[in-house]
């Protein structure tokens, strides 16, 4: 029997290719993520790695990475003079770790969204993560070390001045030195190295550190020292071993990139879920063609679990051939994703390829599943093959009987009713309810995938019904061979369905996001312009709120500053602090409880909480809970009110005082101006921006600009998002493909036969065409109508956040054009083959 | 080009033979694995005519049938259907040329699965986009019995009604030949009876001319004229022979047991 079915499979290498590439591509897909994140994972270690090379353990804070929002506890210079003087310790340097902007040649910041552009001090060899390039070490104020990258793209060399802005307005420093950070790329990362009492100085940390690094004598081990050091230090600051805290920090990067990363896996899972169509029309196909084989082999006495197993043991093989092959794949999608990250401005640090053995299980895992359950429905029709239809010559066409309909018309029903109600009968926080109505999503599109088959019957007809009247008997031939084998016309049109439905929810939901900011924006802000980095993540340097105040036009300003903390039970959440006395003049709340006056009555130990943490903690006004802050410190507070905003205070709001003195240094995130009544704005405008040309990275935007801003951000997750889903419609186009070839190759007589009684090859085209057409549109229309479905399903669950529901016109019949286009080009190859039909050879064909 | 091929007159009413071929000769492959299927053949049927052509498999028979009828291109020789000449013409006017002028009736698997009996019967005109003739239709559905049952789908036909079907089918368009491919190859010798006496039918009141391939003697019986393939050249040609005679004819030409 597996010499049997080992021939089979060189025998329909063909067609065993075609099954095996749906799989390929799906597997590629999800590995070629794997082994993605695993790079960016090991190149970031190492990049972490490198940068606490030498020291045996790091003091830090508990929260590591110096990022925009988050920034590092103090240390007092004290205690690294106190962990100097302990037994063990060969040395101990304190070292700054903050933010530094690099002006370019062009006079523009060198910035690279999700690259940190690291502000650091030099420290000694012997902690040393500095390689040296070129030049020497920064010694005095006006000196800095440079990363290569940055020396080598913008041509700086040892003695050159460049600008450079830290938390001061843009200065001029002299090149000391070019250096590297150990071995690994830095991907789009900058560092600009000072001397320590340089750092400290701009940085305004006079007599504090942001992390110590600390070296042990010989003998001493790491563990010894931890537990030495561990009793000198305060509750926000931890002790690690070097390797632990390079662990942690490319961790906490990893998790940055992970919507993104998730993303791509959940499209590689969905491209094998796309596959497993393909997968199962093609074994349909063989298995029924097979039909007198296996009624022979029955008759000659297998038994039908012999040809179960057969089956499934072709399946297998292709599943792990193809799996193996995807692997492959995988490596090459890496690089793609790569670029496709690099295409939206996200370049990464790189070193080589990472391949971990839990990819090529995930990968082979996923692959055989998905190859051998989709053809366990054709492998068990398989055995019903009685030995008896081996000699009856014809089969009548196999209908689905009325008993069947019914059980898949109720399943069908039963999938979508409970898709329906999980996807609207969510509470608690956004991310909950969206949660909640993306399983209710699926469960509706696995109902329309199990009705299909029976839809399809009827749908063809309306569909094909333009077709029939344009190219009268040709056109009704076309619907009628689509409808013909309904199951596997229903399949291929599925793919297609869900990739194209997929495309649209996508755009109807960031459309919906778009309009819900905008309308949050136009209802909260007063200002007349709001003061942000122009990479939308650093910090703006704090002396530019002096900068704006003095401006003779300007009524108010009122700054906001930002750190991660929670609330009660609230998962994570941005934090941020304003000043209650001047905050009303350039934003209104939308009080969802509570009023204006919770605001200006605002005390030290009083928050005010977005709707949505809120929900998620379940709060309301009165409730008094601990806040607790990235470092660990916890604090008691009273919830004073209940606000809206998801675009620019998405957690909770306290007074600045309590915030700077709980949060360790916050990051200044945004400056609002407000214009005395009457003021040319345009003119204001163009004040602001003299006034903050000392500042560059920082920009000064208009109310329609912040809203531009938001939207582009939301565009190019969506543009990274269409990328991958035009390769899952790509794979449904090879799957329309695919059938086309298959049913062509069944019909081969009867195409003759066509041909014979005055059918042109032209004719033969269009009706191949049409075919395609009708399974094209099918899916298209099928696709249109469970996307908009979809996405109302979502954005009425979002209803409560202003996420509003708006049918995208022009990109629907984008879509139905793009369907029909795909159905054209999907007959491209088949129908030129029928048209070329050999009509001898076909009508000889029995 | 196209015109030429019609000719000034019908095929029904033109004078002259329906079909003639001259020294037809097809040869396949090349080299050492040269094959000469037909090695000059000049055969002429005329109009209302009756033939049936018989010889053993890899006489030629289905070749000549094929070149006949436009469906293959000769090495050498040439054809002419209604008195025009087919040489020279490409796939898509010989492709036009069988819709109207030439009927058809295969062995097995005649009809589309998808359409019903009468659609089956205009498939051919409908493809070339022509009119059709209602009286003539009703005439060919009431000649060959299955007026009752012109909606049933081909899967709801028993295999004579299939043949009968197509045969109204091959006549639909008035063609100037009909040719036959063992049209009862698959059927039991009763409906074997029904399908040939329609076809005699047709010859006698419609004045068809049917060119039929067989190696069936019975099946040869009904034709007006016999021609005996061998080898790739007519070995004789026979009229108003019994199938007795046909069978010993074949003895005689050591056809028999090759068939």
């Amino acid at each position: 029997m597996t010499s049997y079915t080992l021939r089979n499979l060189v025998a329909r290498r063909q067609r065993a290719a075609m099954t095996a590439f749906a799989v390929l591509l799906g597997v590629s897909m999800i590995s070629g993520t794997y082994i993605f994140i695993d790079t960016i994972h090991s190149a970031f270690r190492e990049l972490f790695s490198d940068a606490t090379n030498g020291s045996t353990v790091i003091v830090s804070s508990r929260q590591d990475l110096a990022t925009s929002v988050n920034a590092p506890a103090k240390t007092h210079v004290r205690l690294v003079a106190e962990i100097r003087s302990l037994p063990g310790v060969s040395g101990a340097e304190g070292e700054i770790s903050n933010v530094a902007t690099i002006i370019g040649r062009n006079g523009k910041p060198i910035e690279n969204t999700y690259a940190p552009t690291l502000g650091l001090s030099y420290v000694p060899p012997q902690f040393g993560h500095f390689t040296f390039v070129a030049g020497s070490p920064p010694t005095g104020p006006g000196e800095v070390v440079i990363d290569q990258g940055t020396a080598e793209a913008q041509g700086f060399s040892v003695g050159d001045m460049v600008s450079i802005v830290t938390d001061q307005p843009s200065q001029r420093f002299r090149i000391t030195g070019i250096a590297r950070l150990g071995s690994a790329s830095l991907g789009g990362a900058t560092f600009a190295a000072f001397s320590l009492a340089t750092a400290q100085s701009l940085y305004l940390e006079a007599g504090r550190v942001d992390q110590i690094a600390v070296t042990a004598t010989k003998g001493t081990s790491s563990a010894t020292l931890i537990s030495d050091i561990r009793p000198l230090l305060s509750p926000e600051l931890v002790v690690r071993t070097a390797q632990s805290q390079a662990d942690t920090e490319a961790a906490g990067i990893a998790d940055r990139l992970g919507i993104l990363t998730d993303g791509l896996i959940a499209f590689g899972f969905i491209a094998v879920f796309l596959g497993a169509f393909a997968i199962f029309n093609t074994f349909s196909m063989t298995i029924a063609e097979r039909t007198g084989e296996f009624a022979l082999l029955r008759a000659v006495g297998a038994t039908r679990r012999q040809i179960l197993d057969s089956v499934l043991v072709e399946a297998a093989t292709i599943g792990i051939v193809a799996s193996l092959l995807g692997l492959l794949g995988g490596l090459l999608a890496a690089v793609l994703i790569r670029t496709l990250f690099g295409a939206i401005g996200l370049s990464l640090p790189s070193t080589g390829i990472t391949l971990q053995a839990h990819t090529a299980e995930i990968g082979v895992g996923v692959g055989l599943l998905v190859t051998i359950s989709a053809t366990l429905v054709p492998a068990l029709r398989a055995t019903n093959v009685a030995p008896l239809q081996a000699l009856r010559e014809h089969q009548a066409p196999r209908s689905t009987s009325r008993r069947a309909a019914w059980l898949q018309s109720a399943l069908a029903l039963a999938l979508f009713a409970a898709g329906l109600i999980l996807a609207l009968t969510g509470s608690g926080s956004a991310s909950q309810r969206l949660t909640r109505s993306a399983v209710g999503a699926g469960a509706i599109v696995l109902a329309l995938v199990v009705v299909s088959p029976i839809v399809v019957k009827r749908m063809v007809r309306v569909v094909g019904l333009p077709l029939e009247r344009r190219g009268r008997i040709l056109g009704r031939l076309a619907w009628e061979n689509t409808a013909r084998n309904s199951t596997r016309t229903a399949a291929t049109a599925s793919s297609l369905m869900i990739g194209l439905a997929l495309v649209l929810f996508v755009t109807v939901y960031a459309n919906g996001l778009r309009a819900s900011t905008n309308r949050i924006i136009d209802r909260t802000l007063l200002a007349d312009f709001t003061i942000q980095s122009s990479d939308g993540t650093s910090p703006i340097p704090p002396a530019t709120v002096q900068a704006v105040t003095v401006l003779p036009e300007v009524q108010a300003v009122a700054s906001l500053t930002s750190a991660e903390g929670r609330l009660g039970r609230s998962g994570l959440v941005t934090a941020d602090g304003v000043d209650p006395s001047t905050f009303g003049q350039v934003y209104t709340f939308d009080w969802v409880q509570g009023s204006d006056a919770a605001l200006v009555n605002l005390l030290p130990g009083d928050v005010l909480v977005e709707q949505d943490t809120a929900r998620s903690a379940h709060l309301s006004v009165g409730d008094r809970i601990p806040m607790t802050t990235e470092t660990g410190i916890q604090s008691m507070v009273t919830v004073r009110g209940i606000y809206r905003d998801q675009a620019l205070l998405q957690g909770f709001v306290l007074p600045s005082s309590v915030f700077d003195r709980v949060f360790h240094q916050p990051r200044l995130q945004d400056v609002f101006v407000k214009l005395d009544p009457g003021t040319n704005v345009a003119a204001a405008g163009g004040q602001l921006t003299q006034a903050l040309r000392p500042f560059p990275g920082v920009v000064a935007r208009s109310e329609q600009q912040v809203k531009t801003v938001v939207g582009s951000r939301v565009n190019s997750v969506l543009a990274l998002f269409y990328a991958l889903l035009a390769l899952a419609v790509g794979m449904s186009l090879l799957g329309i493909v695919n059938t086309l070839k298959l049913s062509l190759h069944e019909r081969t007589r009867e195409l003759g036969m066509l041909r014979a009684l005055g059918m042109t090859p032209g004719q033969t085209r269009v009706l191949i065409r049409d075919e395609s057409i009708i399974t094209a549109a099918l899916g298209a229309i099928a696709g249109v109508v469970l996307g908009v479905l979809l996405a109302w399903i979502v954005t009425l669950a979002l209803a409560g956040d202003g996420v509003v529901f708006a049918v995208p016109i022009v990109q629907v019949l984008g879509l139905l054009a793009l369907g029909l286009l795909a159905g054209v080009l999907a007959s491209v190859l088949p129908a030129r083959r029928a048209a070329r039909l050999d009509v001898l050879r076909a009508i000889a064909q029995e | 080009m196209l015109r030429d091929v019609r000719g000034p007159a019908d095929g029904r009413s033109g004078r002259g033979p329906a079909l003639y071929c001259q020294h037809l000769i097809k040869r396949y492959g090349e080299g050492e694995t040269i094959v000469d299927a037909l090695r000059g053949v000049s055969v002429s049927f005329p109009r209302g005519s009756f033939t049936a052509i018989m010889g053993p498999s890899g006489s030629g028979k289905s070749t000549l049938m094929h070149l006949l009828a436009g469906l293959d291109h000769p090495t050498s020789g040439n054809v002419w259907l209604d008195g025009s000449s087919l040489d020279g013409l490409d796939d898509t006017e010989l492709t036009r040329l069988r819709r109207t002028r030439v009927g058809f009736v295969f062995q097995s698997l005649n009809l589309i699965p998808v359409l019903t009996a009468e659609e089956n019967i205009v498939l051919p005109l409908r493809i070339a986009g022509e009119e059709i003739d209602q009286g003539w239709l009703e005439r060919l559905l009431s000649a060959v019995g299955i007026e009752n049952r012109r909606h049933h789908l081909p899967s709801e036909l028993s295999g004579g009604q299939q043949q009968r079907v197509a045969i109204a089918r091959a006549m639909m368009s008035r063609p100037s030949v009909v040719f036959a491919d063992e049209p009862t190859g698959n059927l039991d010798s009763q409906t074997t009876e029904v399908v040939l006496a329609l076809l005699r039918r047709a010859v006698d009141e419609f004045s068809q001319t049917i060119v039929m391939v067989t190696h069936d003697p019975l099946a040869a019986a009904h034709a007006d004229r016999i021609l005996f393939l061998h080898d790739g050249l007519v070995v004789r040609e026979a009229e108003g022979l019994s199938a007795p005679e046909i069978l010993d004819s074949m003895k005689t030409l050591q056809l028999v047991g090759m068939a």
